[in-house]
């Protein structure tokens, strides 16, 4: 009995290690066809049948380096993700304390958050415009920051409460009744059990400011230019500059694969969402 | 002569030198030194043109001028909110409009006149371009709004190594009952296509094609409408044609040639596809904006650089040109009217087209020395006369969707007939131009 | 005067929110009961006329709202059950190279869409594209992917498959993680079959995280916009312009910013109320 148990065991394994090794394949086997064309001319990389050996270049890496200046490009992304992040957690959290604690507003402030987020951004982006000229703040990394701010909040904030929810009252109370205010009890207890929250929610934001495009191609200029924008624009009319495209693709992952082995022992041990604790 | 009057000659003599020499110090005086001209252009080849002249300006001027390169879709969504900023508060001093903006961003008052500042160039001369380039693009209802930068008619390529293949000349002779020669007509086009994908092996295609949604679709049919004589709208009573005998002949043929001899999933091919089809050698024949023969003829790029001709689109084409202007909103309109000039004086452009742009300047084309490095370029100047444009109602965008939409719904039988899908166009393209205040302006 | 702690909480995001984005919203509001032809200005107050004109007397919006919910629906299951399904392999006991797995899986959603969408395109063309190459070789006739009529919608759908289950699936990995172990070593002990664990205690469980999950992606599914705009725009034909893409012809390409705006505030209804839907249908536990 305990064989046959083992050994479905042992099956019933296999299987899953199967299952997982194909999706990854599906995610590894397009990866490798992008840094493969990432090293070969343009004439090259659309020929079918393939080639299979080649002669690598690094052109399509020189040029993402000195026409199309992507380290800029990265240094820009990363800045305005990173400043988003930072300022949407803090921000973010204490709303969302609020609203976990004490229900301010009640169903109409969490779905309320959520509507100016239901609006497709391009309605937005001409009085957004205006505005920023006003303030004189076109082709600059603070009004993507500003803008990206307001994209990421709410989503936040409705993370970090359900976060917060999971957290028993008991705690701040106890601390209060030993003489804590309630924001030192914040600050001191609720922060820190919930870092992974913070660190999820941290990555969504960091996510969505790394990804996005629209707001980035209208408010941005010649210096200011995040990756999305940088890539777009390597689609001319002398045709995609596939190559440059695929060499662009490794370096916007680069950074986020190391932000992973950094954040790893956080991630991998608690991404939780505090509603079920 | 008394020492007094040669006192005064001396001193006279002396002040004169020095007034002389003040004066000729302050013509060359930068008065715009320090200024930093923005300017966003599309990423193409004959925007790293202009970058490489660039250093001699800054030399020149003390003006230092930032390009801003985006791919050409973008560009338009990008130009929309900074045009409607207030006077003076945009970010960009000058701009590159492609000409089927024209009639948008002149209707809106979005553009500068520029006659002013032409008369007081005297370096700057607007005979050097081609007429038809002035009269159809740069100018409107007489005044000028912008200087030609570079035209892009359309025009055939082709692969001459597979016409001249005796394959190829037999089966011409036994269908046509003549030896091959290129082809005359839109309509003789379409069967030279279509034979041209039977001989040859079925990896290669008759023509490689582009009927993606919008732009590709509307860029390569507006050539067979206009070839065979069709129009969108009649250029003096401004009623819309697109859907008589002519365009729904050209629509039938547009289909039928995609049915038969494009390359499949051409209805989701655009130009980048297209391009890159016929430059892997897997079609015979295809339409292009003449500039592209450049990246055609770089074996870095294309397998079939040495194999091919450019001829016209007969009878009549499409015609495009982009187009230098300066909008409302420049900070510095001056300075950029200083680059412009610049630019575009017949020293500067003819080095450019020398390093390999594509001059709207007539007598470039004339110049022996440029025909010997670009032989392609023969017919340019007889394409840019006999073709026509979109034309520059203040809609002129909508007028591309329009067509677009209809095309694209037309060739993958969503509407079933031409007929149809022209009508429904032209219902949509009359209304468009109703009360339009740009008719009033616009000759043919 | 001493503010109680909530309010003085809420106010740096009131702050921003107000200062930023609500001016914004109204304008757009306020554009969408007037005509206003972006070269022309500001026209005149129409009230309720650009929305009843949208929804009664334009199919081509129609079109687009079916486009957008076939769209939205199907990324938003595909994806929710992938990533749910995906999740629970991981979460197995002692699962080895797990953590090599989960970062494999996490890559797809760090790349920006519009990358995502130029690498699917060359991949995907027909003639010149190694997925087709492949095919091939097994004998599969050549398919125009993004370019043919059938399979364009399909195609983008693949593709933000591809894309975004790992943004599913980060959120869904959390969950489980979190979930306390004694009521499944309870069922256990009561003879409960992997099954009956799954949709007894996992399912309920994590209902408040799904529900987190789908209202995120259902909310930016909606708004998909560079995806279509990289991959097909809008076409061919109308196959796949979703609202969102719609709303951004009407405003960029034929500068009618008065449709564009009624539109986009239609499309806000609609997202509102799915949500709501959404929260009281899963979110019983959550507020």
């Amino acid at each position: 009995m305990r064989v046959i148990q083992r050994l479905t065991r042992k099956i019933s394994r296999g299987f899953i290690h199967i299952i997982l090794v194909l999706c990854c394949l599906g995610i590894l086997v397009p990866l490798i066809w992008v840094v493969r064309t990432s090293f070969v001319y343009r004439i090259e990389a659309y020929q079918i049948p393939p080639k299979w050996i080649f002669t690598p270049t690094t052109d399509n890496y020189l040029t993402i380096f000195s026409t199309h200046p992507f380290h800029l490009y990265l240094v820009n992304s990363l800045s305005i993700a990173l400043a988003t992040t930072l300022i949407s957690l803090a921000i973010g959290s204490l709303a969302a304390y609020s609203f976990a604690r004490f229900h301010i507003g009640g169903l109409w402030f969490n779905v309320g958050i959520l509507t100016t987020q239901m609006l497709p951004p391009i309605t937005l982006i001409i009085p957004f415009f205006l505005m920023a000229r006003i303030a004189n703040l076109i082709n600059t990394r603070s009004i993507l920051i500003i803008a990206y701010l307001t994209f990421n909040l709410p989503f936040v904030i409705w993370i970090m409460a359900s976060f917060f929810q999971g957290i028993p009252r008991e705690l701040e109370e106890s601390a209060m009744m030993d003489g804590c205010s309630r924001a030192q009890a914040f600050l001191r207890i609720i922060i820190p059990l919930s870092l992974p929250g913070l660190l999820s929610a941290g990555l969504f934001s960091f996510v969505l400011s790394w990804n996005e495009f629209l707001f980035a191609l209208i408010l941005t200029g010649k210096y200011s230019r995040t990756l999305p924008v940088g890539i777009a624009a390597l689609v001319t009319q002398r045709g995609i500059l596939i190559g440059p495209v695929c060499a662009g693709i490794i370096l916007v992952m680069l950074p986020m694969i190391l932000l992973y082995f950094f954040t790893k022992t956080f991630l991998i041990h608690g991404l939780t969402l505090g509603a079920i604790k | 002569m008394s020492k007094s009057y040669k006192l005064s000659v001396f001193v006279v003599t002396i002040v004169f030198s020095l007034l002389v020499w003040w004066g000729m110090g302050l013509a060359k005086e930068k008065p715009f030194a320090g200024i930093t001209l923005n300017i966003l252009m599309e990423s193409i080849s004959d925007t790293d043109v202009v970058e490489q002249v660039l250093p001699e300006f800054e030399k020149e001027t003390g003006i230092k001028v930032e390009i801003e390169a985006v791919e050409y879709m973008t560009m338009h969504d990008k130009l929309i909110p900074q045009l409607l900023a207030p006077e003076k508060s945009g970010t960009y001093d000058f701009l590159i409009v492609d000409n089927y903006w024209i009639g948008e961003f002149v209707a809106g008052g979005w553009l500068i006149p520029l006659d002013d500042l032409i008369a007081r160039t005297p370096s700057f001369n607007l005979e050097n371009y081609i007429p038809s380039l002035i009269s159809q693009f740069a100018q409107v209802g007489g005044i000028t709004y912008m200087i030609p930068f570079w035209p892009y008619p359309h025009g055939i390529v082709y692969r001459t190594d597979i016409t001249e293949s005796p394959e190829f000349q037999k089966a011409y002779q036994e269908q046509f009952g003549r030896n091959w020669r290129e082809p005359q007509s839109i309509e003789e086009y379409a069967e030279v296509v279509k034979l041209a994908g039977r001989v040859t092996p079925p990896e290669v295609y008759g023509a490689a094609m582009q009927a993606a949604r919008i732009d590709p679709i509307v860029m390569e049919w507006l050539d067979f409408l206009f070839s065979m004589g069709g129009d969108i709208y009649d250029r003096t009573t401004w009623e819309c044609i697109i859907d008589n005998e002519a365009g729904v002949k050209a629509a039938e043929l547009y289909k039928n040639l995609l049915e038969e001899a494009a390359q499949p999933g051409v209805t989701g091919a655009d130009f980048n596809e297209r391009a890159t089809l016929f430059v892997q050698g897997k079609a015979v024949f295809n339409i292009v904006h003449t500039p592209q023969m450049i990246e055609y003829r770089d074996p870095k790029i294309s397998r079939v650089y040495d194999k091919i001709r450019l001829i016209p689109v007969p009878k009549s084409g499409l015609l495009g040109c982009w187009l230098w202007g300066i909008q409302k909103s420049s900070p510095h309109p001056e300075a950029a009217w200083e680059f412009i000039s610049w630019v575009e004086s017949r020293e500067i452009a003819y080095k450019r087209a020398m390093i390999g742009a594509m001059p709207a300047q007539g007598w470039i084309y004339e110049d022996p020395a440029f025909l010997e490095k670009n032989p392609w370029q023969t017919y340019t100047g007889k394409m840019i006369a006999m073709q026509k444009s979109v034309p520059n109602v203040s809609r002129s965008t909508q007028v591309v969707e329009i067509i677009g939409e209809n095309m694209s719904a037309y060739v993958i039988g969503e509407i079933s007939s031409a007929r149809e899908a022209l009508d429904k166009a032209a219902k949509d393209l009359t209304k468009l131009i109703q009360g339009d205040p740009m008719l009033k302006f616009l000759k043919k | 005067m001493k503010v109680h702690l909530k309010y003085l909480f809420i106010i740096p995001t009131l702050v921003v929110l107000v200062l930023v984005i609500l001016f914004p919203l109204l304008y757009a509001l306020y554009i969408s009961f007037h005509e206003y032809i972006l070269i022309r200005g500001i026209g005149k107050f129409v009230a309720f006329n650009n929305y009843v004109e949208e929804v009664f007397f334009k199919a081509e919006s129609l079109v687009s709202l079916k486009n957008t919910l076939v769209y939205t629906g199907s990324v938003v299951s595909l994806e929710l059950v992938g990533a749910f399904g995906l999740a629970l392999l991981l979460n197995v006991r002692d699962l080895k190279f797990r953590n090599v797995y989960l970062i494999i899986l996490m890559i797809p959603v760090m790349i920006t869409p519009v990358a995502v969408g130029l690498m699917w395109k060359l991949f995907l063309n027909p003639d010149l594209g190694i997925v087709n190459y492949f095919l091939g070789l097994f004998g599969v006739p050549k398919r125009g992917w993004f370019g043919d009529p059938k399979l364009a919608m399909p195609t983008l759908i693949a593709v933000d498959v591809w894309h975004e289950t790992s943004l599913i699936l980060m959120i869904l990995v959390a969950g489980l993680a979190n979930l306390h172990r004694e009521p499944f070593e309870a069922a256990t002990v009561d003879g409960a079959s992997s099954l009956q664990k799954l949709r007894f205690i996992t399912l309920p469980l994590m209902s408040p995280v799904i529900l987190v999950a789908i209202m995120i992606r259902m909310i930016s599914a909606l708004k998909t916009y560079d995806l279509v705009y990289i991959c097909t725009r809008g076409g061919p034909g109308t196959k796949t312009e979703t609202l969102s893409y719609y709303i951004y012809k009407a405003a960029f390409r034929k500068l009618d910013m008065g449709h564009a705006s009624a539109v986009a505030y239609l499309l806000l209804f609609l997202i509102l109320i799915l949500a709501l839907v959404l929260v009281k249908i899963l979110g019983r536990e959550t507020t």
